[in-house]
């Protein structure tokens, strides 16, 4: 096709600028914050050296030829700029030689401005001189405007231009601030890195990162559809298209060159299209690697040698045995090769996991020591990643003799018989090292099981885990809404983890309508049914349906051969619903049928024996809710939310039996157990103040109290129950004014102390509310007058409590004029009237 | 104005310089000046305003040395600079020019081409006769010479040429300031490696005199916090980052890069480049990211690294302890509860040897002293640093 774009895969000036801005990503960011920088330096006296690190094929000539693309379009640097951009073969060793490629760079572009005649006289002047000459001419011409150099391999420049060098470099620069240098390097070397070096701190230093499996598939994208090959851009894009990149990105560690010889491939389909600029590729890069191993040590040099020959990572073991080593020589050689940058390692477990870092280098070493040149490992990898075994043998067919496209799928035919599906352990293995532990260990078993089933499946719980949750979703739904092209199965297991994912993020009507995808399939397994209609259930009861709530744990309770816990949690809950509508009996029936499952979770036990006790303390069957939750306290394994919750409703009931006792010895202990969850554990302390104050303990009771708020958080809730019992505690009992004012004073310090004069301002509403509602008992005007004027006194400093005070002022106002004169409520205004109105219960 | 960490700012834009540039020149009034710093601390910067705006009066010339290794290399610049100089005012380095062509130089339109000597050159002579050229021909004004990374140089010298080359060369400057001081020359040295490392090593060497005695130890400070601030400030403003607080932005960055201004270009990159708001928490991750990434970005291995270099291997242990000692404490220390600390560590040391020793890592820049005589931590940076990196 002769309209296509030519991407040239190793000189990216070659290409059209415009095709390069049309494939760019990953670094939009980078570029634009380099010529906005080189911008500054054209048109001010700051002058900003950028340098940009990375291996071979990572995109930083591309990102060069951008940065010089823009800045050269800019029409506003016209008069302030010029750049000098570098061949990246030739070198320099002295820095005439430098400043002769920088003259002849600009002459090449502004042929009229530098005339390469000028040097002539140059060359026969002595080293010296020369420079001097060829410096001050540089500087003639360029009459004050900035000069960007743009130049690659910084690195290999220095190491030609010696210490010394460097050093009349840095001094040109410093000498003549003129110079703004744009550099690439494939890695940071000591002459910028090391304090003591000439440029130390000179460059802002970016190291460039590899493309992850998002920002690969958006290359492959813009690369698709530069080539207008639309069909190969909408498939990138599916769920299919992403497993392929993902387990492919395996294969090329995130290399964008790699990826760009894989796209005339991918965006062609032709095989062909792809052996011949691969092994192209190779053959570049094979001398460049052969020197890098050269420079190694000869036991380094083993190791890496050793490492090309593997598949997969290798433990440090592993490595020791074959290379006749002790693993405390490989550890500290292979701590070397990381820092240069020749391995790199994952952990799994405690066992640390090496491979080359650079997979070309491992391609290229096994291209050198292939004897007979047979089809390379990677592309045949690439074509088992790439095709299903069935389109191989398809592929294969079609193929005529002899022809390298024909070896290679024969090649892939006969690796995946013997190894097995490539695709599915690369993606595995990518999710691997990509997850921390807990992803590891949460999602990599599912994860082992679905691939064999679908990748794509795989893909999208690989999304889940990470919290991809918008991603994962998209992939999950293509299955599930696709149903014609996965087995049930997969349909059902992609359903049922869409359902639960929207559940958690309580997307309710999405997660209801996975569910009802799900439902709709054959074959749906119990297990899986369970899980998702009692999560379902709970929505429905969440959302106030109650009557589908109640039919979903119906039918999980009729899937009998559905997990016990499951049937367990049903019955639970559905109880718990019968109970909240009054249907005790039908609530301790299923608390009861609960008991009968066999092999459930002691923790479910206990619910049920918790519940009972619930049901049991409503009905006011004290000594039954005693015995119910003693049982539930009893079973061993607990989770520490139900043991405390079970011990702290005990304890409440203890109160109500007038047993402080035991009720102390119940809160007690929920202060001791660990990981007891914060809110009851400050319950508890408020609780066992108010036993202190019952008992007339009244400090050891402030005590508690102080201990219980100091633990306090913005996510606890104390309960109001407890604070308003407190406050009735102190107005039944110290009925001698002066304590009971005393009292007041110093329980409101507490409670503003620790920030908590909300939850007292509550409490005297409620409490005011109490003595309302017990018209029988209407205490005496005398006594509400001492009553509000001792709160008043003792909080009258805390800003927290001047809205509740006023409330309860114009209540017990209220009250004292006899309940009936509403007018006495107008002392507030609309608002808190309606509190006062909301609490006393006066709407009717 | 973006953040340009290890580049070149511009003249016009340099914040909190001004009342040092100002005692600078006050001094220069007297005498001249040796700068000290260490590098990255901006006396490059400094020396160069200097250079570009000077005050009527003065001719300033710069040049940095660190290019070059020989005394005859020194001399050769500093005609060559002298020259090109003068020949901008149609005057010219007559003197220097007659000894050289007197020795074999022939000129080649108007640039010399100096001899190829096989003996002793004479540099000191070429040295002389310039700086006695650029003296004569300033008839109004009085020459300053900013000589930038002299220690750097006279390091290179003494590797190749030894000891006494460089203590000729200090002699030689040091004869040329009192000669040509009355006739209003003057220099400033600066120098990242401290000057007396030069100097105490050429003591072991027996050289007796004291050759930069006359000139003023000017100890370049970093940002009082009001300029690191406004540094700051510039920087967010000129890189559009967004930020909801820039006074607590910006104070926080003038605080964790302790007015170091090369650091306070580094972390607002590092706030642009993270696309992150200006934000205090922000801010602190990404130092702290910096300070314990195993790749050092910002090179403070180095005060470690050259404890060896400067105080010699047998003094290495004693210097690691007594930095330790100093970072744990979270209040300045006396002297004595040091001694007695690095002795109960089984070190031996006594009060004179220990006296000896915090001068010189003061001058280095490890501690400083304060008004009671105690010593702490110069930077807190280097202090956060040497413990995350000591493990204390």
């Amino acid at each position: 096709m002769s309209d296509r774009a030519f991407l040239s895969v190793f000189t990216p000036s070659r290409t059209a600028p415009e095709d390069l801005e049309a494939i760019f990503v990953q670094r939009q960011a980078i570029l634009i914050d380099a010529v906005e920088r080189v911008r500054e330096s054209a048109t001010s006296g700051h002058k900003h050296h950028l340098l940009f690190i990375g291996p071979r094929g990572t995109g930083k000539s591309h990102l060069l030829t951008l940065l010089v693309h823009r800045v050269g379009q800019d029409q506003t640097l016209e008069n302030t700029l010029r750049i000098a951009w570098l061949n990246e073969d030739e070198t320099s060793t002295t820095l005439l030689e430098l400043l002769r490629r920088i003259f002849q760079a600009l002459s090449k572009r502004y042929s009229n401005e530098f005339r390469e005649a000028d040097l002539e006289p140059i060359y026969d002047l002595d080293a010296d001189t020369a420079e001097r000459m060829l410096a001050q001419l540089l500087l003639d011409k360029l009459a004050g405007k900035t000069l960007l150099v743009a130049l690659e391999n910084l690195d290999a420049l220095f190491e030609g231009l010696g210490k010394a060098g460097q050093q009349r470099l840095r001094a040109f620069i410093q000498e003549h601030p003129v110079l703004t240098i744009v550099a690439t390097a494939q890695r940071l070397v000591d002459d910028i890195t090391k304090r003591n070096s000439t440029f130390f701190g000179f460059f802002q230093t970016e190291l460039l990162s590899m493309l992850s499996v998002e920002e690969a598939a958006e290359l492959l994208g813009k690369i698709a559809a530069l080539y207008r090959q639309d069909k190969a851009a909408t498939f990138l894009r599916s769920s299919t298209g992403r497993s392929r990149v993902r387990a492919l990105h395996h294969l090329s560690g995130g290399n964008h060159r790699i990826y760009l010889v894989l796209s005339q491939f991918i965006t062609g389909d032709n095989i062909d299209s792809l052996v011949e600029p691969f092994a192209k590729m190779v053959d570049e890069m094979t001398p460049y690697y052969q020197e890098r191993i050269r420079w190694l040590p000869p036991q380094q040099r083993k190791i890496i040698e050793f490492l090309c020959s593997r598949e997969r990572p290798t433990p440090v073991k592993d490595m020791a045995r074959r290379l006749f080593a002790s693993q405390q020589t490989i550890s500290s050689q292979l701590k070397d090769l990381r820092e240069k940058g020749y391995v790199q390692s994952a952990q799994r477990g405690r066992e640390s996991l090496y491979e080359i870092a650079e997979p070309l280098m491992r391609i290229c070493v096994e291209v050198k020591e292939n004897q007979s040149p047979g089809p390379m490992r990677l592309l045949v990898d690439f074509l088992r990643v790439w095709y299903d075994g069935e389109q191989l043998t398809n592929r294969l067919q079609n193929t005529s003799d002899g022809s390298a496209a024909r070896n290679y799928l024969q090649a892939a035919i006969d690796k995946n018989s013997v190894l097995g599906n490539l695709r599915a352990q690369l993606l595995v293995e990518d999710f691997r090292n990509e997850f921390d532990d807990f992803q590891r260990e949460t999602w990599l078993p599912l994860i082992e099981s679905t691939v064999k089933l679908s990748e794509e499946l795989a893909v999208a719980c690989g999304e889940l885990a990470k919290g991809n949750y918008k991603l994962g979703l998209i992939y999950l739904a293509d299955i599930y809404k696709d149903g014609k092209n996965y087995p049930a199965q997969v349909i059902v297991t992609a359903s049922a983890l869409a359902a639960t994912t929207y559940f958690d993020l309580d997307q309710f009507e999405s997660g209801i309508q996975a569910v009802n995808t799900m439902c709709t399939q054959a074959d749906v397994s119990s297990d899986m049914l369970a899980i998702v209609l009692n999560r379902r259930g709970r929505t429905y009861d969440m959302i106030g349906q109650t009557d589908k709530a109640i039919k979903d744990y119906s039918n999980v309770i009729r899937l009998t051969d559905a997990p016990s816990d499951q049937r367990a949690k049903a019955f639970l809950q559905r109880g718990i619903i019968a109970g909240r509508l009054g249907h005790v009996n039908d609530a301790l029936a299923d608390f009861n049928l609960v008991l009968k499952l066999k092999d459930i979770a002691p923790d479910l036990i206990a619910k049920a024996h918790y519940n009972k006790g619930v049901v049991s303390g409503v009905l006011e069957d004290y000594p039954s809710a005693v015995i119910y939750y003693s049982e539930a306290t009893a079973l061993p394994g607990l989770e520490p939310e139900t043991l405390s919750n079970a011990l702290y409703n005990r304890g409440l009931i203890y109160i109500r039996m007038d047993d402080q006792k035991h009720a102390e010895q119940d809160f007690t202990k929920i202060i001791s157990l660990p990981n007891a969850p914060n809110d009851v554990v400050v319950d508890a302390y408020l609780a066992l103040t108010l036993i202190n104050a019952i008992k007339g303990y009244w400090q050891m009771g402030l005590r508690m109290l102080a201990d219980g708020l100091s633990k306090l958080t913005p996510e606890t809730k104390p309960e109001e129950a407890i604070s308003t019992a407190i406050v009735t505690s102190i107005f039944m009992i110290s009925l001698a004014p002066s304590i009971r004012k005393q009292q007041i004073t110093e329980l409101t310090e507490v409670y503003i102390q620790h920030n908590a004069a909300t939850f007292l301002g509550d409490a005297l509403i409620k409490h005011l509310a109490s003595i309302h509602r017990n018209q029988d008992e209407t205490p005496s005007p005398e006594n509400l007058e001492q009553w509000i004027s001792a709160w008043e006194t003792a909080g009258q400093s805390c800003d927290g409590l001047r809205l509740p005070l006023r409330i309860l002022r114009t209540g017990i106002d209220f009250l004292k004029a006899g309940s009936q004169d509403t007018s006495v409520l107008l002392d507030l205004n609309q608002e808190e009237r309606q509190i006062l109105v909301q609490a006393l219960g006066l709407q009717n | 104005m973006k953040a340009n960490p290890g580049g070149q700012i511009d003249l016009s834009e340099i914040i909190g310089r001004s009342e040092i540039i100002e005692q600078i020149w006050e001094t220069l009034a007297q005498q001249s000046i040796r700068l000290n710093a260490e590098r990255r601390i901006g006396k490059t910067t400094i020396i160069k305003k200097l250079c570009a705006e000077p005050k009527p009066g003065w001719v300033p010339i710069f040049q940095d040395l660190e290019q070059y290794h020989t005394a005859f290399d020194f001399a050769q610049a500093v005609y060559r600079e002298v020259d090109s100089f003068l020949s901008t005012r149609q005057q010219s380095a007559r003197r220097a020019k007659d000894f050289l062509k007197a020795i074999g130089g022939t000129e080649i339109k108007g640039i010399l081409k100096l001899p190829t000597f096989t003996e002793q050159i004479p540099w000191k002579t070429l040295l002389t006769k310039s700086i006695e050229d650029l003296v004569e021909a300033q008839q109004h004004e009085r020459p300053l010479l900013l000589w930038d990374e002299m220690p750097l140089m006279l390091q290179s010298i003494a590797t190749r040429e030894g000891q006494s080359t460089v203590m000729e060369v200090l002699d030689t400057l040091r004869a040329l300031r009192q000669e040509q001081g009355g006739q209003g020359l003057r220099m400033i040295l600066t120098g990242s490696i401290g000057f007396h490392h030069v100097v105490d090593s050429l003591k072991h060497h027996g050289y007796a005199n004291s050759p930069l005695n006359d000139l003023f130890a000017f100890e370049l400070p970093t940002l009082t916090p009001i300029f690191a601030r406004e540094l700051a400030t510039k920087l967010i403003v000129g890189e559009n980052i967004q930020t909801e607080d820039m006074e607590a932005g910006s104070i926080a960055i003038a605080e964790l890069s302790d007015g170091f201004p090369f650091y306070i270009h580094h972390i607002v990159k590092a706030v642009k480049l993270s696309g992150r708001e200006a934000k205090v928490d922000s801010i602190n991750e990404l130092v702290t990211k910096q300070l314990v990434d195993g790749n050092d970005p910002w090179e403070l291995a180095h005060y470690q690294d050259r404890i060896p270099t400067y105080y010699g291997n047998n003094t290495e242990s004693l210097v690691l302890s007594l930095l330790d000692s100093v970072a744990v404490r979270g209040k300045p220390t006396p002297v004595n509860e040091l001694l007695q600390e690095l002795k109960n560590m089984g070190l031996q040391i006594d009060r004179e040897q220990l006296l000896r020793l915090l001068r010189a890592v003061e001058q280095d820049h490890y501690l400083a002293r304060d008004a009671q005589g105690l010593y702490q931590f110069k930077f807190p940076l280097l202090k956060r640093w040497w413990m995350l990196s000591r493990g204390l």
